[in-house]
């Protein structure tokens, strides 16, 4: 069979993997990936998991089999690359790859290798991770504690696409010379990387071919994107948190005109240096975020016509020269919140038709701006919290009825206000954490029984009103903590069985009867009975509760010893609880 | 071993067979022979061979693989224990997928053939269980036997099927020994299965 058996490149580098989530963990949260597997393996969940699921393929069983029995095996070379691709894979998403069995994978042409946050990463592992010659394909070593000479090992990998060492504080900007023979890198990320200098960023002028560059949070990075004038092809940069980034760096990026998605926020630019994008015309992603830049600057972002989203959160705007966002009429996401701007601010968006998500959280608006919004019929999600919209203000919102969002915490909407937005039946999450919210304006939302996010925080909540929770059979996460539920209310969320996230806290008079009540709620990720009268005794009522993750129950009559004893006994998944 | 499968002619299957491959364009009726590198024969239902995405394409092109009309396909480089591996591995997943079986609409009447089966045990090839006859097929009646030239072993779904379910679970784990998983692996990539 032979090379016959190698049909297909299963997992290649998913590229906005390498901007999400996963390497937002810090090497000291490492301990928990000894604990969880990392994703679970699909041959487990489908192979011994509930239900009618999909049978697992023959070669998955065997991968699976081969990670069992790694031991016996000390050279898998002579294995198809998709094979010993896919057993390499299988081993690290069991966390059961070690330095000893790494060595099978010498010289086994795998294309990936992706071992970011992954346990124990270090030079001795890059003799054979650089064994896999010109077929490495993309390397991810994030988190590692990889040194200068073991990223010097991949010097000959010059196939490499794709290059991850976030988090990397033990390589240097000496080290990052090695990149300079990579110049086929497409995606290079090098997250809160001191290696980044002036210095150390030479290495990038190099890699003409590269498309992707993340250097978030690397500090020492002023004066180094000077290497990067000629990365023609970059269409992605993400600068965000590099608060060395001042004005003059800005200026180095006046003649990437291919990029489309620029991250600066939290960077000391000011309006000068976003003047040196004006040239940028296929930027379709800006976030300025936190940048301290003025209103004066939107002239300059008005002439970006092909901008989808626009972030320009806490920057300080106010309402003059918000009129140059009548002409981003592309845009569908924009960011104005924790701002300075007011209703005359709104008026200017409102030919902006395509727009889906508006956030004007903190913002000096109130009802009289909302009226502007009224034609945003593609709204898909309204943050409005901490305004001053009121009631009145709502009935402008009636007709948006693609809206699946709203934030109305914080605001001065009462209950009679409620009924305006009782018509949108497309709602799936709504915060009213407000206390001027009672079980009034609860029964006037009964209507919306497609929510599947109800957020009751400070809202004024009793025992008569849970009586609503019924009509809302789909929500995943509630939050009821007003302190008037008791343990005859929680009879009313009893039967929400499809809740992951509930907070119950501050409500003083649940006793260990609403513990029993919840024990069917076996969804559960997060619960929260924190400052009420739940007692160790009640503890076991949680144990079906096998999908919990976290767990709290400060200020209660529980002690963390006994919270420990549950999760040893009954539940495995809990990994964060209070108290501790 | 024992006999090439190409040395001499093979099992054929009863004539009903036949009219049932006549509608096989139609619906995986029928069965089909698996042939090992050592010529061994392994007869299964078409609905299990079509587990293998690669069987599958051959047995349903039109007019493209001659194996479609000949009703057999010839595995070189796959050794029998291997393919007598993957032989069951089909009837588990037609089980666990809860695919019903069409269980004694087409046995082959010949069963396994004792002799074959008895050596091919001495080896360790053939699970116990295999060996096994069929209720169905009533304690006198001995099974007919293939010729040792022949070769011809039948892991017919009524057993493969019992041996599924024998183990009392509703979806039993797939036992893989670790001394064959590598060659395993690598021809159920080859099968695409």
């Amino acid at each position: 069979m032979g090379s016959a058996c190698s049909r297909k490149r299963d997992h290649l580098v998913d590229e906005d993997n390498l901007y999400s989530a996963r390497f937002s963990k810090s090497g000291s949260f490492k301990w928990l990936l000894y604990t969880l597997p990392r994703s679970g393996s699909d041959v487990h969940r489908k192979a011994h998991g509930p239900g009618p699921g999909r049978c697992p393929s023959l070669v998955e069983l065997c991968v699976a089999k081969v990670r069992e029995d790694m031991g016996r095996y000390s050279d898998l070379s002579l294995l198809p690359r998709d094979l010993s691709q896919q057993v390499f894979n299988e081993l690290v998403e069991w966390n059961s790859l070690t330095e000893e069995l790494l060595g099978a994978f010498r010289n086994c042409a795998l294309q990936d290798i992706c071992l970011g946050d992954y346990p124990g990463v270090r030079d001795a592992w890059m003799e054979v991770v650089a064994s896999q010659g010109q077929s490495l394909l993309s390397v991810d070593i994030s988190c590692s504690d990889v040194t200068d000479s073991g990223l010097n090992q991949l010097k000959d990998c010059v196939n490499m696409q794709s290059l991850a060492c976030n988090y990397c504080d033990q390589i240097s900007d000496h080290g990052l010379k090695t990149l300079s023979g990579l110049s086929n890198v497409t995606s290079l990320s090098f997250k809160k990387c001191a290696a980044v200098t002036a210095e150390g960023a030479k290495a990038f002028a190099n890699l003409v071919n590269l498309v992707n560059l993340d250097l978030e949070r690397c500090p020492k990075i002023h004066g180094g994107l000077v290497h990067l004038k000629g990365l023609r092809k970059l269409e992605k940069l993400n600068l965000r948190y590099c608060n060395g980034i001042t004005d003059s760096d800005m200026k180095c990026l006046s003649d990437l005109t291919n990029l489309r998605d620029l991250q600066l926020s939290c960077c000391k630019i000011s309006d000068l240096g976003v003047s040196y994008l004006r040239g940028l015309s296929k930027l379709a992603y800006l976030n300025l975020e936190g940048c301290a830049i003025t209103a004066a600057c939107l002239e300059v972002i008005s002439g970006l016509a092909s901008l989808v989203l626009l972030n320009l959160s806490r920057c300080g705007i106010n309402d003059e020269g918000c009129e140059n966002l009548e002409g981003l009429v592309k845009l569908k996401v924009l960011n104005l919140g924790f701002n300075y701007i007011t209703d005359a601010c709104l008026v200017h968006l409102k030919e902006l038709l395509d727009l889906e998500c508006l956030n004007l959280d903190s913002c000096k608006i109130g009802d009289e701006g909302l009226i502007h919004l009224k034609g945003l019929l593609q709204l898909r999600s309204l943050e409005l919290s901490d305004t001053e919209v009121g009631s009145n203000g709502l009935r402008h919102l009636s007709g948006l009825r693609n809206l699946q969002s709203i934030n109305l915490s914080f605001t001065l909407v009462k209950d009679i206000g409620l009924k305006k937005i009782s018509v949108l039946n497309s709602l799936r999450s709504l915060n009213l954490d407000n206390r001027q919210i009672t079980d009034n304006g609860l029964a006037s939302l009964t209507c919306l029984t497609g929510l599947t996010h109800l957020d009751l925080f400070g809202a004024r909540i009793t025992d008569a009103g849970t009586n609503c929770l019924k009509y809302f059979k789909n929500l995943q996460s509630l939050e009821i903590c007003g302190g008037f539920i008791t343990d005859a209310g929680v009879k009313n969320i009893k039967d929400l069985k499809a809740l992951t996230l509930l907070n119950l806290s501050q409500n003083g008079s649940l006793t260990d009867k609403s513990l029993e009540l919840i024990s069917g709620l076996t969804a559960l990720v997060s619960l929260n009975v924190s400052n009420s009268r739940v007692s160790n005794s009640g503890l076991h009522h949680l144990k079906p509760l096998q999908n919990l993750r976290s767990l709290s129950l400060e200020s209660c009559k529980v002690t963390a010893t006994e919270i420990k004893k549950l999760q040893l006994a009954s539940l495995p998944n809990l990994v964060s609880m209070r108290p501790e | 071993m024992l006999g090439r499968g190409g040395e001499a002619p093979a099992h054929h299957p009863p004539s009903h067979l036949h009219k049932n491959d006549a509608h096989e364009d139609d619906a995986p009726l029928g069965v089909v022979k698996l042939i090992s590198a050592e010529g061994f024969e392994f007869v299964v239902d078409k609905k299990a061979a079509m587990v293998s995405n690669t069987l599958r394409n051959m047995l349903t092109s039109p007019g493209g693989f001659s194996e479609t009309r000949e009703g057999e396909v010839r595995f070189p480089e796959i050794t029998t224990s291997i393919l007598e591996k993957i032989c069951q591995y089909f009837y588990w997943s037609l089980h666990f997928s809860r695919v019903r079986i069409p269980l004694g609409t087409h046995l082959p009447r010949h069963g396994v053939g004792s002799r074959v089966a008895g050596k091919l045990t001495d080896e360790g090839v053939v699970p116990r269980e295999l060996l096994q006859r069929p209720p169905w097929m009533g304690s006198g009646s001995q099974p007919a036997m293939g010729t040792a030239s022949q070769g011809c072993l039948f892991a017919d779904s009524f057993v493969l099927f019992e041996l599924v379910v024998s183990s009392g679970k509703e979806t039993a784990e797939f036992p893989i020994e670790p001394e064959i998983t590598l060659e395993l692996m690598m021809a159920a990539n080859y099968l695409d299965t």
